[in-house]
């Protein structure tokens, strides 16, 4: 296996570091790599910011007038229907 | 957020009040099908009323929750990894990674353009538009790249979760995570960075 990674190589490696440690020799590439590169560590900066605008985008809530609404009236009414005979049913001996 | 400390009245219908919405849209940006996210929605609500002796006061009402909704998310995407082969590249439509490397990188394996740095990530997450942005360039990745990275970034899932209930070598996953990254990072590019009225005098 080559020392030398081109950016595709090292631009995969630094993905492949946000979800899990790298193996020696794969973290002395990038490292090598990054010290020689003008541009993979300004890639490197921009994928932990996609990383970190992933966690927020999970909670991020639109409600204000966001793309996507929340549950429909309908579904609404299913859900609470389901959930009343559910406790209906289970709720002996609660209380 | 709610706060509330415990389910002392464990009322199924308070909980849909206070949390459905935002379970629904969670559940959403997984599934991206409404269907499937108000069905989802609907078992975490009945798991909860089943396991609500076991909601220890100390969690909000709502991690607890969406750490349930998180569990019936993987498992309608595991059940569905096995019936359709999640690893079948035409399925991908669209939008989808092989053109896009060759698009990115010449023959190689250089940048084509120069690599321009974003700024601040903080000033970033405060800006509306940013989110505009990230939400469309999100719902344009093929639906394997977003339910890989869904799992890895919005449930926090690790790479070992995500490969199991995906079905696929780790090998894989960690590609497809690299596809979806790379799409991303393209995408906003081009519709946030390049757009002039993103920020406000600076
Ligand atoms: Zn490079």
């Amino acid at each position: 296996m080559k020392f030398n990674i081109s950016c595709q190589e090292a631009s995969q490696l630094v993905s492949q570091q946000i979800d899990q440690p790298l193996s020696l020799m794969d973290s002395m590439r990038l490292r090598a790599h990054l010290l020689v590169c003008k541009a993979c560590p300004v890639v490197h900066r921009n994928f932990k910011a996609i990383h970190q605008a992933g966690l927020k985008y999970a909670l991020r809530d639109e409600a204000a007038g966001g793309a996507c609404p929340g549950l429909s009236s309908g579904a609404k009414g299913r859900i609470a229907k389901s959930l009343r005979q559910e406790k209906g049913s289970g709720d002996t001996g609660q209380l | 957020m709610h706060n509330d400390s415990r389910l002392h009245a464990a009322d199924p219908d308070e909980w849909l009040e206070a949390h459905g919405d935002a379970l629904f849209r969670f559940a959403m940006k997984h599934l991206r099908d409404s269907a499937s996210a108000e069905d989802v929605v609907q078992e975490t609500l009945l798991a909860a009323l089943q396991a609500r002796d076991e909601f220890a006061g100390n969690a909000s009402q709502r991690t607890w929750l969406t750490g349930i909704l998180k569990r019936k998310i993987a498992d309608l995407i595991r059940k569905r990894s096995r019936e359709a082969t999640f690893e079948n590249d035409a399925q991908d439509g669209h939008g989808d990674s092989t053109e896009l490397t060759a698009c990115l990188f010449d023959q190689r394996g250089e940048w084509v353009v120069p690599q321009r740095a974003w700024g601040d990530p903080d000033a970033m997450f405060e800006q509306n538009r940013f989110w505009e942005a990230f939400t469309c360039c999100y719902d344009g990745l093929s639906p394997k790249l977003s339910t890989a990275f869904s799992l890895r970034e919005f449930s926090g899932l690790s790479i070992e979760e995500l490969c199991e209930i995906l079905n696929i070598s780790s090998s894989n996953c960690s590609v497809i995570l690299y596809r979806a990254r790379l799409a991303l990072k393209t995408c906003l590019e081009s519709s946030w960075f390049d757009n002039p009225m993103r920020r406000g005098p600076s």
